[in-house]
C-alpha cells in the first residue's frame, strides 16, 4: 500500500520535472522568452550585441549620455566619443539611468572568457554610487527586476522569478525609510572632525543657519549635496564590496577591466559651503569637499590595492560647474565638452596600456602628418586623382 | 514531527517567519501577546464586574495604542512640530521613522485576533489559555498572521494543540488551494494591477472608457489578490492538518451590499459585527440606531484598511450604500432570474465606484476620477484621443482569459470550496488543470512587484 503511494508520487513529481523542462523549452522556442526579454529588459539586447560584437565595452550610468540634447553642441556619449578615438577597436556601451556596480557584477557574469570578442571593460564609477541615495533608490526594484534577465539560468526560472518578484524588490516608500535611517544614524565623524554627527543635523542646520535671503532653491541645493555627498565610504560598503567582486570576475574571465572615476561637481560643492569674500566672489569651502575628497582617495586607495587599472578623472580641468546639465541638482550629467574630455582621458588610457603611442591625439586635431598603423596604410591599387600627394607624404612621414 | 513538539516548531517558524523581516516587530508582536494573555488571565481570575471590565479594557487600549503608534500616528501628527521634535530625537526617531515608512505587516490583524480573545474571556465565551508561550502562537500562527483570515480563539487555538497527524487529503487540499491562490494572485491580480498601476500614476489624461476600465481592473485585482492569499493561507496551513475559516464567499453573487458584507471579507465582517455592531447596539433598538451602529462600523473599517482620508471616505460610502440598500432599493425588483441578476450587477457596480476610494493616492484624485468615471471631466490634453476612440489602457487577450476562467470558476462551476472540487474531478482534468494553473503562473505573472493589497492593513 504504501509502496504503491511512493510509485505514485514519484510518477507525480516525475510528470511535473518532465512538463517543467518542456514548457522551458517551449518557452524558449516560440519565442516568447525572447518577447517577455525585449519588454521587460531591454539592456539584455545591449548586453548580449556589445558582448557578441565589442572590443572595448563602456559600462556607464545616465552620465555617459547626452542629458540636454536640445541644448548641447554634440549629443555623442561618451561611448560614441571613445569609439572616434578608437576607430580600430569596435567600441560598444551598456549605458542606463542609475545602474551601478552591483548590476554591472551581474552583467559581467554574462562574459563567457574567450568566447566572446571583449577584450577590455571600461567601468564607469560614480562616488555617488556608493552613498545611500544612489544605494536606496527607489528605483531599484525595476533595475534588479531587469537584471534577473542577465543570467545563464533555465529561461522559464527567470521568468518565474519575475512573477513572483524574486528580487530585491523594495519599493519607494521602503527604500525611502532606509535612507533616512541612514540619514539619520551613520556617523560622519568616522575620519575627521565634522560640524554635524550626520547627514540629518547636517540639514538641520542648514535649515537653521541660512536666513531667509538664501534662496530656497540654494537652500534645497545645500540639502541635496549633503544627501548626496555626505557619507564616508568603508570596506563594508556594498558598493565597495562589488567593485571588489567585479575585479575578480574580471580577473577571472580573462578580460581586462579599466575603472573610471567620473567627476563630480565639486565647484558647487564648494561655493554651496564656502562664504562671500568682500569683492563679492565666493571663497570655496572645504566642509563637504572633504567628504568628496575622503571617499575618492579612499577609493583610489583601493584600486591601487586590488591592482586594478583605473582613470582618475575626478578633478577634470574640463568640468567646471556650468559645463554640468542638471544646475540645481548633484547629477554627473555633462555636456559635450566634459564628456569628450572623459572619452580621450580614456582613450590614452587604452591606447598607452596597449603599448601605443598616445602622442598623435594631439597632433591629428593639428597636424595631418599622422603616424599610421600598418593596418592603415593606404591600398596603393586604388587610383584615386588628386591622393598621391597626399600618399606620398605619408610614406614619407613613415620612413622618417 | 511529535505531536506534543510540534507547536513549539510552529511558533519558532511563525516568529522567524515575522522576525526576519524586521526583528522589531515580532519583539512588538510579542508585547501585544504577553499583554493581552495576562490581562485575559487577570480577567479570568476576578468575579468583580468593574475589575474584569479594568482588565478587559486595558487590554484593548494597549492593543488598540499600538495600533495607532504603528499605523496612524503619522497621520495624525503630520508635519507637526511634534513629529519634528520625536524625529530630532535618537530615543524616538525610530517610533516616526516606522510609522512614515514601514508598518509591522499585519497588525491591524493579529491585534483584531488578539483582542478579539480577550474580550471573549471576558464575556465567558471562551476560557483562558493558561500557557502564555501556547498563547503566542494563537496570534502569531504564520499562514494567517500577515493578512488573516482572523481566527477566533475557539476555532483555531482547539486545532493548533489537537493530537492529529495530516491526511494525505489534507496535503494535497493544501496544494490545491495554495495553486489556486498562486494563480488568483500571480496570474489575475498581479496582471490588472499593471493597467491600474498606469491609471493611477496618472489618471487625469485618461478618458471615460478608460476610466471605468481601470476601475473594473482595481475591483477583480483587490479581490483575486485578497482571496489568492486568503487560499494560499488556508492552503499552507492544511499541510498542518489546520483549517483556516474561509474569508470569501462568491461576493459578487450578492444581491446587495449588506450581503456582500456577508460574503467578502468574511473574518472581518464577523468581527465587526461581534465586537461593534452587537454591543453599540445592532438592529434590536430601531432604525436610527441600526443606521448609526452601521455607520460606525463602516467608519473602523475604513480606518482599519488604511490610515488616510481615502480610506475613510470608502468605508463612509460603503456604509451609506449598504443602509440605501438595505432600506431603499432591497425593496425594489423582483425575485426571478433576471431581476436577481440586475441586482447582482447593482451591488458589483456600487462597491467597484467605491472602491476609486480605496486605490486612489488622494482625496483630490479619487473626486477628479468621479468626474471622468461619469464623462464630467476635461480633458488635460485636448490632443489626447478623445472618448471614442479605444481606451488607451490595453487589457492584453491573456489577461482577460485569466480573469474569465477564474471567475466562471470561482462563482459558477465551483459548487464547492476549490480544493474539494478539483478532488471530485478526474484524474486526467484534474492535471489539466494543474498543469494550466502552473504555466499561466510561470509563463504569465505580472511582471510589476505587487505585494499584497491587504499586507499593508
Amino acid at each position: 500500500m504504501l509502496n504503491k503511494g511512493i510509485i505514485g508520487l514519484i510518477i507525480r513529481c516525475a510528470f511535473v520535472l518532465l512538463f517543467l523542462v518542456a514548457l522551458n523549452w517551449l518557452y524558449v522556442k516560440t519565442g516568447l522568452f525572447e518577447k517577455d526579454t525585449r519588454q521587460f529588459s531591454r539592456v539584455k539586447y545591449r548586453i548580449d550585441s556589445a558582448f557578441s560584437r565589442g572590443d572595448i565595452i563602456y559600462l556607464g550610468e545616465s552620465s555617459n549620455t547626452s542629458f540636454n540634447p536640445w541644448t548641447d553642441t554634440l549629443n555623442q556619449s561618451i561611448g560614441d566619443f571613445l569609439q572616434l578615438y578608437l576607430p580600430e577597436a569596435k567600441v560598444e556601451q551598456v549605458t542606463h539611468e542609475g545602474y551601478h556596480p552591483g548590476l554591472f557584477k551581474k552583467m559581467l557574469n554574462l562574459l563567457d572568457g574567450g568566447q566572446n570578442s571583449v577584450k577590455t571593460i571600461v567601468l564607469g564609477v560614480n562616488i555617488r554610487t556608493c552613498g545611500p541615495s544612489a544605494m536606496y533608490n527607489g528605483n531599484e526594484a525595476s533595475n534588479q527586476r531587469e537584471a534577473l534577465f542577465y543570467s545563464r539560468r533555465p529561461a522559464l526560472l527567470t521568468r518565474a522569478f519575475m512573477g513572483l518578484h524574486y528580487y530585491d524588490n523594495r519599493n519607494g516608500k521602503e527604500m525611502e525609510g532606509v535612507k533616512f535611517k541612514y540619514w539619520r544614524t551613520s556617523a560622519l565623524n568616522k575620519q575627521f572632525e565634522s560640524r554635524y554627527p550626520t547627514a540629518l543635523s547636517w540639514i538641520d542646520g542648514i535649515a537653521r543657519i541660512y536666513d531667509d535671503s538664501l534662496p530656497q532653491e540654494i537652500k534645497d541645493m545645500c540639502g541635496a549635496y549633503v544627501k548626496e555627498f555626505a557619507f564616508v565610504i568603508d570596506d563594508e560598503n556594498p558598493r565597495v564590496q562589488d567593485l571588489k567582486e567585479i575585479v575578480e570576475l574580471c580577473n577571472q574571465k580573462g578580460v581586462k577591466l579599466i575603472f573610471h572615476i567620473l567627476p563630480p561637481n565639486r565647484e558647487h560643492a564648494g561655493m554651496l559651503f564656502g562664504r562671500l569674500r568682500k569683492d563679492g566672489t565666493i571663497e570655496k569651502g572645504n566642509e563637504l569637499l572633504k567628504f568628496m575628497d575622503y571617499n575618492h582617495d579612499f577609493l583610489v586607495k583601493k584600486f591601487e590595492d586590488w591592482k586594478v587599472d583605473f582613470i582618475d578623472n575626478y578633478v577634470l580641468q574640463e568640468a567646471k560647474s556650468r559645463r554640468f546639465t542638471d544646475q540645481w541638482y548633484p547629477t554627473e550629467h555633462y555636456d559635450a565638452v566634459i564628456r569628450r574630455n572623459i572619452a580621450e582621458s580614456i582613450f590614452k588610457s587604452v591606447a598607452f596600456k596597449n603599448g601605443k603611442d598616445t602622442s598623435f591625439i594631439s597632433q591629428r586635431r593639428h597636424d595631418v602628418s599622422l603616424k599610421l598603423k600598418r593596418n592603415n596604410w593606404p591600398n596603393e591599387s586604388i587610383i584615386m586623382p588628386l591622393s598621391e600627394p597626399l600618399i606620398r607624404k605619408w610614406h614619407q612621414n613613415l620612413k622618417n | 514531527m511529535p505531536f506534543k513538539t510540534r507547536w513549539i516548531w510552529l511558533l519558532l517558524a511563525s516568529y522567524f517567519f515575522y522576525g526576519f523581516w524586521k526583528i522589531e516587530f515580532a519583539g512588538l508582536m510579542l508585547l501585544t501577546s504577553l499583554i493581552d494573555w495576562y490581562c485575559a488571565k487577570r480577567v479570568s481570575q476576578s468575579e468583580i464586574k468593574k475589575v474584569r471590565l479594568f482588565w478587559m479594557w486595558l487590554a484593548v487600549g494597549t492593543d488598540l495604542a499600538m495600533l495607532f503608534m504603528f499605523k496612524y500616528f503619522d497621520f495624525a501628527l503630520g508635519n507637526t512640530p511634534i513629529s519634528s521634535y520625536l524625529y530630532s530625537h535618537d530615543a524616538t526617531a525610530w517610533i516616526i521613522e516606522l510609522g512614515k515608512y514601514t508598518i509591522p505587516a499585519g497588525i491591524s490583524f493579529y491585534t483584531f485576533q488578539s483582542i478579539s480573545y480577550v474580550v471573549d474571556v471576558y464575556r465567558g465565551s471562551e476560557k483562558p489559555e493558561p500557557n502564555p508561550i501556547k498563547f503566542m502562537l494563537f496570534v502569531s500562527f504564520f499562514p494567517q498572521l500577515v493578512a488573516g483570515p482572523i481566527e477566533r480563539f475557539g476555532l483555531l487555538h482547539g486545532q493548533l494543540f489537537k493530537d492529529y497527524f495530516p491526511k494525505l487529503e489534507d496535503l494535497k487540499n493544501g496544494f490545491r488551494l495554495m495553486l489556486f491562490g498562486l494563480f488568483l494572485k500571480v496570474g489575475v491580480a498581479d496582471n490588472l494591477a499593471g493597467i491600474v498601476d498606469v491609471f493611477y500614476a496618472d489618471s487625469a489624461k485618461f478618458g471615460l472608457l478608460d476610466t471605468w476600465l481601470a476601475a473594473f481592473s482595481f475591483t477583480f485585482q483587490v479581490y483575486y489578490d485578497f482571496f489568492g492569499y486568503s487560499l494560499l493561507a488556508q492552503g499552507s496551513a492544511l499541510l498542518f492538518g489546520i483549517n483556516l475559516m474561509d474569508n470569501f464567499n462568491k461576493p459578487f453573487h450578492a444581491g446587495s451590499i449588506p450581503e456582500f458584507w456577508q460574503r467578502w471579507h468574511i473574518s472581518l465582517s464577523t468581527w465587526f459585527r461581534d465586537y461593534i455592531f452587537i454591543p453599540v447596539g445592532g438592529n434590536k433598538h430601531g432604525k436610527l440606531v441600526l443606521s448609526l451602529a452601521v455607520m460606525l462600523v463602516f467608519f473602523t473599517s475604513g480606518l482599519w484598511h488604511g490610515a488616510n482620508s481615502t480610506m475613510i471616505y470608502f468605508g463612509l460610502s460603503q456604509g451609506i450604500l449598504y443602509l440605501i440598500d438595505r432600506f431603499v432599493i432591497g425593496r425594489i425588483g423582483s425575485e426571478n432570474a433576471v431581476g436577481l441578476f440586475l441586482r447582482r450587477v447593482k451591488t458589483a457596480v456600487f462597491f467597484m465606484i467605491t472602491l476609486v476610494f480605496f486605490r486612489s493616492n488622494t482625496l483630490d484624485q479619487s473626486f477628479d476620477v468621479y468626474q471622468q468615471l461619469f464623462g464630467y471631466h476635461e480633458k488635460e490634453n485636448v490632443l489626447e484621443p478623445g472618448l471614442t476612440s479605444l481606451p488607451n489602457l490595453e487589457m492584453p487577450m491573456y489577461i482577460l482569459v485569466f480573469l474569465g476562467i477564474a471567475f466562471v470558476l470561482d462563482h459558477v462551476v465551483m459548487k464547492v470550496r476549490v480544493d474539494k472540487w478539483m478532488g471530485q474531478q478526474s484524474l486526467i482534468f484534474r492535471w489539466v488543470i494543474y498543469v494550466g494553473l502552473i504555466s499561466a503562473v510561470l509563463l504569465k505573472g505580472g511582471a510589476v512587484n505587487h505585494p499584497f493589497v491587504y499586507f499593508q492593513f
